[in-house]
């Protein structure tokens, strides 16, 4: 089979993925916060030929029933001034922030982004989310909007704010100094939105950016996100949990892009992906070890409280997992708690902490533990089978495992023929070859 | 006379709207990101105690076809860009108070505090533009007083939610694996006319406790919400309007327990080596647009201007050069050099806000 060329996006999490990153004794603590330490990530991405950075963004403070997680990284900046912050301080790799649709006006949106991909020379994504529930109380709102109401109204949304992009010409600013014109209002448009949440009638106050629109991104797995991805989105961050289901879901989304007019080769599908890499299988595997002790197992009691709505300080971390008592609480009733089919096939069988390891290693994402020439295999073994186009590379400590990739995965990945040697293009549309949208 | 404070107002190809069409200008640079960030850079190395980036943050309609503010980036964005490229200088970006929701504009700045390493400043603009209303449905049945009122409450909201996180509660202790301390965070419950908010910030207390709250008070609204929440008023005017005024509002807000209150005049400045070449250079930019209005604006030289400044009553000014970037390199001997990295807060002499205690 042919070698087809992958992407990989660097998912930057403060100081990585584990939920522990922030105890390994290099993780930067002192300055994490700061400028200079995403300057210095930004660059070693920048230096692995990375095609972005990739700011999730976490609108809550992690609690469960009204308890704070003091031991795991709970701050999650604001993803649009991160990025301004690393547009100036990189040349070359693209920028992605997530925002969300429910509670920013579109025109503040759209005036920000194309902002942001004017001050990166056209490095911008934008991953679109429409928010957790959870981020209701931040905005008074009385009733969070049900998703499928905040799916149309992102989708009201996402129109006006592209016909507001579109609202320039490319042409538009001619600065004609001896006419006194520094733009030629005949290439202005009004915009004419009167959607069914969303009403725009003017012009954007900013010229049409060097990408047109910024790379638009989706990550919802649901039905009803893969229906809004294959409207409009250019990359979708999907999980995969083998090649067989990667290959299935890709399909599907092509094909449904297909449906609805566009160019399937016009998505990119990325799947998560924790590399755990050592110079031997061994060695891989004691560094697997190491992280997984990093994890304290107050965080980890946590950790299941979250994702189970129960309260579970009472028990050990060497009980057997309490399946039973999961299956018959309230949340599992109705339906807000929901548990993981391996975890009813195996009843119990094995502990708690067994359970939690496996789960915070790659938080459902795919998880590899081995050698550079391993992890180069399975990434190339992904993407020629058919099942993605890259990667959004999530390491377990930032800088120290970005940088252990950069170092010896991306070399034998380049000496196959798998990766960029170099960026061949300014924009991020170029790194990933998608078109620039007409205005 | 104690040492003034100063701050550089960035406009585009400078202040004067005809700056643009001058012989030498290269207007195609008011889309590029090293134009202001060159600009930043110098400013920094000269001095200038804080920077404020001039994109109004009214996305008015498009102007007309002469003007520059045709570029009309989006301010927070441009600020939070040059905090990687600079090292001293403070930086203020206007934002509004209408078109925004607390919890978003408390949370980025709380971010942009901590790039800068405490060097942020809000430049609040309240109140409503009426040119604005294509453009937000929010807009549909409200009037300047309400607005006036839900500009104050927002300005609240934003304060208390920096305080969500007490200073003590980034705890980082890798030992015994406490990230944060569970205790010191807080939910703030905000039940107000306009807001009702219940929630924590999800990240901690920006360094300078209160990114530094900049106000441009036009009408006696703003005044009433500059004197109670604002750390630096910009006045324009004349010397004796300035004077008066600024010495008004810093009563009323030192008699609410607020003395550090400082006023900046406004001045625009066109320089040039002689007081005559200042004058044709004046004249040359009033032929090519419409001359600068609204504002205080000095026409002569260097050290002309520094002797005028002298008879200012006030803490500091915010220059506005009519012609960038050529018009800074002239201002560069003003200010004072810092000796030291501090945070804008200490470098304009303003109090750190108390956080919360447990």
């Amino acid at each position: 089979m042919a070698t087809r060329k992958m992407h990989i996006l660097l998912w930057l999490q403060n100081m990585g993925h584990n939920l522990a990153a922030w105890r390994h004794p290099d993780s930067r603590t002192q300055d994490f916060l700061t400028v200079d330490y995403l300057r210095d990530v930004g660059r070693l991405a920048e230096a692995g030929k990375l095609d972005m950075v990739f700011i999730e963004d976490v609108m809550f403070t992690r609690e469960s029933g009204g308890r704070y997680f003091g031991e795991v990284s709970i701050n999650s900046m604001d993803p649009s001034i991160i990025i301004a912050a690393l547009s100036s301080v990189t040349e070359k790799i693209g920028l992605a922030a997530t925002y969300s649709t429910t509670y920013h006006e579109p025109e503040v949106l759209a005036r920000k982004f194309a902002t942001l991909d004017h001050l990166s020379k056209g490095r911008l994504a934008w991953n679109v989310v429409t928010s957790d529930p959870r981020v209701a109380r931040n905005f008074g709102a009385t009733l969070h909007p049900d998703k499928e109401l905040r799916y149309r109204k992102a989708a009201d949304t996402i129109a006006a704010i592209k016909a507001l992009f579109d609202s320039w010409r490319d042409d538009a600013l001619v600065f004609d100094q001896a006419g006194g014109r520094f733009y030629d209002p005949d290439k202005v448009r009004p915009v004419a939105h009167n959607g069914e949440f969303v009403r725009v009638q003017d012009a954007l106050g900013v010229p049409r950016s060097p990408q047109g629109h910024p790379v638009f991104i989706q990550a919802g797995m649901s039905e009803w996100g893969l229906d809004f991805a294959a409207s409009f989105a250019e990359a979708v961050f999907a999980s995969a949990k083998s090649l067989e289901l990667a290959r299935d879901y890709r399909s599907a989304l092509k094909q449904k892009v297909a449906d609805k007019g566009r160019d399937p080769d016009g998505i990119k599908i990325f799947p998560g992906f924790v590399p755990i890499v050592g110079s031997t299988e061994e060695e891989a595997r004691r560094k697997e070890a190491y992280f997984d002790s990093l994890v304290h197992p107050r965080a980890m009691l946590n950790l299941l409280r979250e994702q189970f709505h129960l309260d579970f300080s009472q028990h050990s971390l060497d009980d057997p997992f309490p399946i039973e008592t999961i299956m018959a609480s309230d949340g599992y009733t109705n339906g807000r708690t929901q548990v993981p089919h391996y975890l009813k096939a195996i009843r119990g069988q094995e502990s708690m902490a067994t359970y939690c390891r496996r789960y915070m290693r790659s938080l459902g994402h795919q998880y590899i533990v081995g050698t550079p020439e391993q992890v180069a295999d399975f990434m190339q073994g992904f993407v020629d089978g058919g099942g993605c186009d890259g990667f959004v590379l999530a390491p377990s400590h930032i800088p120290g495992e970005l940088k252990t990739f950069i170092e010896e995965v991306v070399p034998v990945l380049q000496k196959r023929g798998a990766f960029r040697q170099d960026y061949e293009g300014a924009t991020l549309r170029d790194h990933l070859g998608l078109s620039r949208p007409a205005s | 006379m104690h040492q003034k404070l100063f701050s550089l107002s960035l406009n585009g190809q400078g202040h004067h709207p005809g700056a643009w069409r001058l012989p030498g200008a290269m207007p195609e640079r008011a889309v590029a990101p090293d134009f202001t960030r060159d600009l930043a850079r110098q400013a920094d190395a000269a001095g200038f105690d804080l920077l404020i980036v001039e994109y109004p943050p009214r996305p008015t309609a498009t102007p007309a076809p002469n003007r520059q503010e045709a570029v009309h980036f989006e301010a927070l964005s441009v600020a939070a860009s040059l905090a990687g490229v600079t090292e001293t200088i403070g930086l203020v970006a206007p934002v509004s108070a209408v078109y925004n929701e607390p919890f978003n504009i408390a949370r980025q700045f709380t971010a942009f505090d901590h790039l800068s390493k405490g060097r942020s400043g809000w430049l609040l603009v309240p109140g409503l533009d009426e040119a604005d209303r294509p453009n937000f449905n929010r807009l549909d049945g409200t009037d300047s007083a309400f607005h006036d009122a839900r500009s104050a409450e927002f300005a609240d909201v934003v304060l208390e939610l920096f305080d969500s996180w007490e200073d003590a509660a980034l705890v980082l202790d890798k030992q015994e694996s406490i990230f944060a301390h569970p205790g010191k965070v807080h939910v703030i419950d905000h039940q107000g006319p306009h807001f009702s908010i219940n929630t924590s910030m999800n990240a901690p207390r920006p360094p300078q406790g209160h990114p530094v709250v900049v106000m441009a008070p036009r009408t006696r609204a703003d005044e009433t919400t500059a004197v109670t929440r604002a750390d630096v008023v910009l006045l324009s005017g004349g010397r004796e309007e300035i004077s008066a005024r600024g010495a008004a509002l810093k009563q009323v807000a030192a008699a609410g327990g607020r003395d550090h209150l400082k006023v900046f005049a406004n001045l625009a400045t066109t320089l040039a080596e002689t007081d005559e070449q200042a004058q044709a250079l004046a004249r040359q930019l009033d032929g090519l647009g419409s001359p600068i209005s609204g504002v205080e604006h000095f026409v002569g030289t260097a050290k002309g201007l520094a002797i005028y400044l002298e008879t200012f009553d006030c803490d500091g000014f915010n220059l506005m050069p009519s012609v960038l970037p050529d018009g800074l390199a002239p201002l560069a001997a003003l200010p004072r050099k810092p000796t030291t990295n501090t945070t804008l807060r200490d470098r304009l002499g303003l109090p750190r806000p108390a956080g919360r205690r447990s």
